[in-house]
């Protein structure tokens, strides 16, 4: 496993896909993931952005 | 060019807030309604009536149908809305939803006091989805405080009561959360404990409303009160691992790592709501009625005006400005795009009007500057950095891409790209997952090195991820259930593999099913926990109502299996471009996607969907050459989406789906349209998840030929790529028609607007190097 913060994001994902699911560390997948999310939820076609000051 | 926006645009709005009822059962004496300066509410009818009701839904429905908007938001609020009644309130959901729901996707929510929520009203808000958010401040002694009926009685054992009802799980869905104002006379440690009680799916801390000429209490030497108040609720929120989100807190999450808030209360996002009062007048924003009478008014009305009309109105246009709206004391604050200003009202001053900061201005400044200094903001360099030059990707697949000229291998690197992320998002759901509800993941990590093929091809289908991304949203807060959709997942994989085992799954309405299979439907509506026993050839589902039997010889994808107790209904696959692709009308979260997905289709429909997806592929081939072959390997499914009533074209790329688009019928040429526009956008999709190509910039908005009004940044590079594709389809089509003929006129149209918006790309200075390279790419491309 690439332990190595400076690796590229197409190699982390190279040893994700390579790597047994039940022997990815987590750390890695939470990496990865919140890279993937990380400015996109407000994008053109995205979630919900509530803007509205009440929680309805 | 970059705009700030200017009166007498008229801006999209998408969220409306609707006074069904003007009076209210409580009389909390800190409402802002009846107890803050505009009396307005003396003069309202009591109830909006039915004839009311329908002008406002045809506005409403007129202006989403005009700017295309995909999702309008309809808030139920008073007043009191529970106090029209189960009939009446049914009335108007019906309404409403016959009104709006078939030109968007609308949205609806309701704010109340929670007093007189019933069986009733639960079961008429499911049947309308109908989200509900409840006031509560605190506990008995916090809530006591100001939410009182009028005899000075207690409201809070009606509101637990009616937080219970919203707590049982055949109405959890309908739960939006809890609105709490901030009282400084309440301890703010025994406030959030009160309401973690509740396990509300969100909470919303709001500040009480002042303005300069009504300032904020403040004890004697206390500066920053409510900061200091917020602060302490933070300080326990993240010791206790942040078990509910916080609006407050997460949009100021968001806007330090250069996000947007999602709230008026903080930030620069635009304000793109507007009220209906009883008797169908307009009205701005209602917290406006604290500053003075009348704040609100606009004179409009829904009888006699469009939202148009209405948003072209100066107040509500410098709404949407961000820092361009704000005091010059705001535009040069530090902390100016975390804070925005604070909420609008609350920036008024006699004689100054709103060009003022907030009256919290102190207490924002404070909580921001705060939080970050105790690392309660976190930047978003938490993850690893991302490439923003390009060099991590494979040799010249950038350039392809950004020239309209992708190639099959660039879309099968991609591909493996997003299998790879979804394997990473499984792993972290799992990793959250409470122990008795692994059994999913104990046996798709098994499946996983014994028949690897087959769980891949189960990853692959777009509609995982779509779920993955919901079940991550939902770890580590006390709203978090055992999310056994995994076991979905790996039961999929199982018959694929044809393996042997047994696993608990969910039955939700009498329905199980498997991502990328199909579904097992059941004789009674059973929700709740079965028992999916699998065998080479031969499944057993033990279940509320009996047992079902599935049996079936050989590959499951070619034979149609014999089904005891239920019936089997198959994913769909339909010819394209010489193989087949999946025709997605099952997966139940196929429907994330702008508009709504449609229902099983019947055998008539699908005949049709036949013809046209064959029609369009050959049209795609010869209008789309370059990428024909690209589309071809990429495109994995296709969503039929419920048709717009009008004869509208509608599309939609959900983004987390890759690689599947959703389209309703239309006539080939047009659904290859379509289908390459929304490819355009899921392949920029994926390049976005390994490589920056801009970054954030909230407050900047970019104008383009195709809209009216400004967009993001990510929205016009989407839609600047996407009409690549369809300039070049025109192109084709243009090339054997006279001058003046229409696919002409399209071509010179597609082709001025994405060369133009590609300039303004290149001139707003969110370009980063590799989005910059991306951008001249394409725009040399339009020039063949």
């Amino acid at each position: 496993m690439i332990e190595n913060q400076q690796v590229s994001m197409t190699e982390r994902l190279s040893e994700l896909r390579r790597r047994p699911l039940g022997e990815i560390p987590v750390a890695r997948a939470v990496d990865v993931t919140r890279t993937v999310l990380r400015h996109r939820e407000d994008a053109e076609g995205g979630v919900e952005v509530a803007r509205f000051g009440s929680v309805a | 060019m970059p705009t700030s926006g200017s009166p007498g645009t008229a801006w999209p709005i998408s969220q409306y807030v609707l006074k069904v009822h003007s009076r209210c059962d409580l009389a909390c004496d800190h409402c802002y309604v009846y107890e803050h300066a505009d009396q307005s509410w003396r003069g309202r009818p009591m109830v909006m009536d039915t004839r009311t009701v329908t002008a406002a839904a045809e506005r409403i429905a007129e202006h989403a149908a005009q700017h295309r908007l995909r999702r309008v938001s309809v808030v139920l609020h008073g007043g009191e809305p529970l106090l029209l009644g189960p009939e009446r309130m049914r009335q108007v959901l019906t309404v409403l939803r016959q009104r709006i729901a078939p030109v968007s996707r609308l949205d609806l929510r309701m704010q109340s006091n929670g007093v007189r929520l019933s069986e009733a009203y639960c079961d008429l808000f499911a049947e309308y989805d109908v989200q509900v958010g409840v006031s509560l401040d605190g506990d008995r002694a916090a809530n006591d405080r100001h939410r009182r009926f009028a005899n000075g009685a207690s409201s809070h054992p009606q509101v637990l009561r009616g937080i219970e009802l919203l707590r049982r799980p055949a109405y959890h869905r309908l739960f939006a959360g809890i609105l709490c104002t901030v009282d400084l006379d309440n301890d703010p440690i025994a406030v959030y404990e009160a309401l973690r009680a509740v396990r509300p799916p969100r909470l919303d801390l709001l500040l009480p409303h002042a303005t300069w000429a009504d300032p904020p209490y403040r004890p004697p030497g206390r500066a920053t009160p409510y900061a200091d108040w917020l602060l302490a609720v933070h300080g326990r929120w993240t010791a206790d691992g942040r078990p509910m989100p916080i609006r407050l807190f997460d949009s100021l999450h968001a806007t330090a790592a250069g996000g947007h808030s999602g709230s008026e209360w903080v930030g620069l996002d635009p304000a793109d709501l507007v009220v209906i009062e009883t008797d169908g007048t307009w009205e701005q924003v209602d917290s406006l009625k604290t500053a003075y009478d009348g704040a609100a008014a606009t004179g409009l009305s829904v009888f006699t005006h469009t939202v148009d009309e209405v948003s072209r109105l100066p107040e509500i246009a410098v709404r949407q400005t961000g820092l361009a709206g704000l005091a010059a004391q705001c535009r040069a604050c530090p902390v100016v795009t975390q804070c925005g200003g604070g909420l609008y009202a609350h920036r008024y001053r006699d004689g100054g009007g709103f060009d003022n900061p907030s009256a919290y201005c102190a207490d924002l400044k404070e909580l921001i500057v705060s939080l970050s200094a105790r690392g309660g903001i976190e930047p978003a360099s938490v993850t690893t950095p991302v490439d923003q030059n390009g060099t991590d990707l494979p040799d010249g697949l950038l350039d392809r891409i950004a020239a309209g000229r992708t190639d099959p291998g660039d879309v099968r690197f991609l591909a493996e790209s997003q299998l790879a992320i979804t394997r990473a998002m499984l792993v972290e759901v799992a990793d959250g997952t409470p122990a008795t509800g692994r059994t999913g993941w104990d046996a798709l990590t098994w499946l996983d090195r014994e028949a690897p093929d087959a769980v891949e091809v189960t990853l692959r289908h777009p509609y995982v991820r779509v779920w993955a991304v919901d079940a991550l949203r939902q770890l580590g807060t006390d709203d978090a259930v055992a999310d056994t959709h995994l076991s979905c997942v790996a039961a999929a994989a199982a018959v694929r593999a044809r393996a042997t085992v047994e696993l608990d799954v969910p039955m939700r309405s009498g329905v199980l099913h498997l991502p990328s299979l199909g579904a097992v439907t059941v004789p009674e509506p059973v929700t709740g926990p079965a028992v999916l026993t699998l065998e080479p050839g031969s499944w057993r589902i033990r279940h509320a109502a009996g047992t079902t039997q599935v049996t079936f010889d050989g590959d499951l994808d070619a034979t149609v299996p014999q089904v005891t107790g239920g019936r089997w209904q198959a994913n769909r696959r339909l010819a394209f471009g010489g193989t087949t692709i999946l025709f997605e009308d099952l997966d139940p979260h196929r429907d994330c996607h702008d508009w709504k997905a449609a229902g099983r289709l019947d055998a008539s429909t699908l005949a049709r969907w036949a013809e046209v997806l064959a029609s369009a592929w050959l049209s795609i081939e010869t209008d789309l050459p370059h990428q024909a072959a690209a589309l071809r390997t990429g495109l994995r499914a296709v969503v039929p989406l419920v048709d717009d009533p009008a004869g509208t074209l509608r599309s939609s790329t959900a983004r987390q789906a890759f690689a599947s688009v959703g389209v309703a019928l239309a006539d080939a040429p047009a659904t290859a349209m379509m289908i390459a526009h929304e490819f355009q956008h899921s392949v920029l999709g994926a390049v976005l998840d390994l490589c920056d190509l801009f970054t954030p910039s909230p407050a900047l908005r970019l104008t383009v030929g195709w809209r009216a009004d400004p967009r993001p940044v990510e929205g016009v590079l989407q839609g600047t790529y996407a009409h690549l594709a369809i300039t070049e389809m025109w192109r084709q089509r243009a090339s054997q028609e006279s001058p003046g003929s229409l696919p002409r006129q399209r071509h010179e149209q597609y082709r001025t607007w994405t060369a133009t918006a590609a300039e303004s790309l290149l001139d707003c200075g969110a370009l980063t190097p590799a989005g910059d390279r991306f951008v001249r790419r394409l725009a040399e491309a339009l020039t063949p």
